[in-house]
């Protein structure tokens, strides 16, 4: 059974399409990262996900049953948007949060608080954006959840602290703990998901283990002298599975054989040809730029 | 979760309770310190009837010379008067309406921490109780503290014996806290379900309902306006509770002409159902 399971989810806003026809699994211990460019229905998943908007249609479970209060015993959600009380400290926080759930840790808090050098006795209000998100994160790992659901969690945050994010995210996933995060750092999706998602308008693009969407495709790249050169007929090699050119640059995207599609290309005189092995960044561009869906699993 | 709404009420009574203790205080220390150097001249053609009382410092020496012997210290405690404890219930009513209406937002107040306050492991219907009954506690809160507040500084003047407990004081106090309660179940089903804009329905209800008290009694307009006052008003807090004082006597009358048992069941009624429907809001909202 998957921790989170989102069956063709849709919530139209109106005649806008904010999320259209979702299906995502995160299956227990693993850690999914969400992808998308502003405004593809990242946040609108999530909270239809946690009952904070009703969706137009779809089926959500999360550990197998639809979300309840006893749901959020074991979940720990951090909004895009710092939601926390302006006018009450980061200490009336903590307490807020020891009066509300059963399994918050008081010394696993203090422990954040301190790593995220938070003074307790001060007013969110007068807090940096960063510190706030700091907070909300301390908050959402002092429960010690089961399931976390962050959307962008390092949103303010500087390097550093992106970073202690990213590690708390791998320790929890490590213990135990199923995450579903969205960001626009893709360098940290790639380090800490093992699953990855894509949205554009609403819609799932890619979907896949991370290591399979990588597979063996690799990125042959050539850099003519002029504009005017011609690929030779190489996009309908089949080996090929895209072909992108910009100015006197041309990217081969290729299934198997780059070394074959490098020596083809070397024959048209480019000033330079290399190869490269396919990054996140890479699957996640060709994927918003890209209307077909594709399948890491296929 | 009923945590916030504690700080939210514990802010609120605490400024509230600064502000009236300061303002009694005040009015007090300016009662006793004129008393203290107040005297009360006796005419010399007419001692028994006729008396000039001054407070200012250093009057003695004003008009006519009045030695000594001519001047006398007065007491609020010697004067005929009586101190109905009705009065004090109805201005602790009214004051109960101001912290009634700085409270009757909260609900909305969490619509913009949605995100924070609805992923809690507490269902929407319970948090609203505890809101509301944190709220209503802090109500009645602060019109017991204005009571005491009130019974406090006629000691401080030495008048408590004056206190008269007239026999519809509890109806005043029932009515009162009645409209201020149906204040703030009003304001909560008005804006559980709005994002924001608190503030803004608060302010617009002070306004709404003292402009609707007067256009009562406007009947030239024809039936028709007026049974549109009439109907409107029926969810005017304010057209239920009114003091007045008769014979040292303070009752409450209703604009609307009920009784005050009927405005005690209609006002806290209507509470109720304002509340249940906040709640029924609030549990629908989307954030």
């Amino acid at each position: 059974m998957n921790t989170i399971s989102i069956r063709n989810l849709t919530k139209r806003y109106g005649e806008q399409l904010a999320v259209d026809a979702l299906s995502l699994d995160v299956a227990p211990g693993s850690v999914c990262g969400l992808l998308g460019p502003n405004g593809a229905g990242k946040s609108t998943a999530f909270k239809c996900l946690l009952g904070l908007i009703r969706p137009t249609a779809g089926d959500l479970a999360i550990s197998g049953a639809p979300v309840t209060p006893a749901t959020f015993e074991t979940l720990a959600y951090l909004p895009e948007k710092n939601t926390l009380y302006e006018w009450m400290t980061v200490k009336e926080h903590f307490e807020l949060c020891r009066r509300t759930y059963a399994r918050f840790d008081a010394a696993r808090a203090s422990e954040l608080a301190a790593l995220f050098k938070l003074d307790s006795r001060k007013k969110i209000k007068r807090l940096s954006k960063g510190q706030a998100t700091a907070v909300a994160i301390a908050l959402a790992f002092a429960i010690r959840p089961e399931i976390l659901v962050l959307d962008e969690p390092s949103s303010g945050l500087d390097p550093i602290f992106q970073r202690t994010v990213l590690d708390l995210i791998i320790d929890a996933a490590a213990g135990g703990a199923t995450v579903l995060f969205s960001s626009h750092q893709i360098g940290q999706v790639e380090r800490a998901a093992d699953r990855v998602a894509v949205l554009r308008n609403g819609k799932l693009v890619l979907e896949g283990n991370l290591d399979t969407l990588k597979g063996d495709e690799k990125i042959v790249e050539a850099v003519f002298e002029m504009d005017a050169f011609s690929p030779n007929g190489l996009a309908s090699d089949p080996r090929v599975r895209r072909i992108v050119r910009n100015g006197r640059i041309l990217r081969a995207y290729v299934r198997s054989g780059s070394t074959e599609i490098a020596a083809e290309l070397e024959a048209l005189h480019p000033k330079s040809v290399s190869v490269y092995d396919l990054t996140l960044e890479d699957i996640f561009l060709g994927a918003v730029s890209d209307a077909a869906p594709a399948s890491g699993d296929a | 979760m009923g945590y916030v709404e504690y700080l939210r009420a514990r802010h609120a009574f605490t400024v509230f309770a600064i502000v009236l203790t300061a303002c009694i205080a005040f009015t007090d220390f300016s009662i006793l310190y004129g008393i203290h150097n107040a005297h009360v001249e006796h005419s010399s053609a007419n001692r028994d009837t006729t008396y000039t009382i001054s407070v200012a410092p250093g009057s003695k020496a004003h008009g006519k010379a009045a030695d000594d012997e001519d001047s006398v210290p007065i007491s609020l405690a010697d004067k005929d008067f009586t101190v109905p404890i009705g009065m004090l219930f109805g201005v602790a009513a009214y004051l109960a309406m101001v912290l009634a209406t700085i409270l009757g937002t909260s609900l909305n107040k969490e619509n913009s921490r949605g995100g924070f306050a609805f992923t809690k492991p507490i269902s929407r219907e319970r948090l609203a109780l505890t809101f509301i009954g944190i709220d209503l506690a802090a109500i009645v809160a602060a019109f017991s503290f204005t009571v005491l507040l009130g019974l406090a500084s006629l000691e401080v003047l030495g008048i408590f014996g004056k206190l008269a407990l007239e026999p519809g004081a509890a109806a005043v106090a029932a009515v009162g806290l009645g409209a201020a309660v149906m204040w703030y179940g009003l304001l909560q089903a008005a804006t559980s379900m709005r994002v924001a804009g608190g503030g803004l329905f608060v302010g617009l209800s002070w306004v709404l309902f003292f402009i609707m008290l007067p256009f009562y009694a406007i009947t030239f307009l024809g039936p028709i306006f007026h049974g549109l006052i009439v109907a409107i008003d029926f969810f005017n807090p304010l057209a239920y509770f009114a003091l007045v004082s008769h014979d040292d006597i303070v009752t409450t009358i209703s604009l609307l002409g009920f009784s005050p048992g009927t405005c005690i069941a209609i006002t806290w009624s209507l509470a109720t159902a304002a509340c249940i429907a906040a709640i029924y809001g609030w549990k629908r909202v989307e954030v």
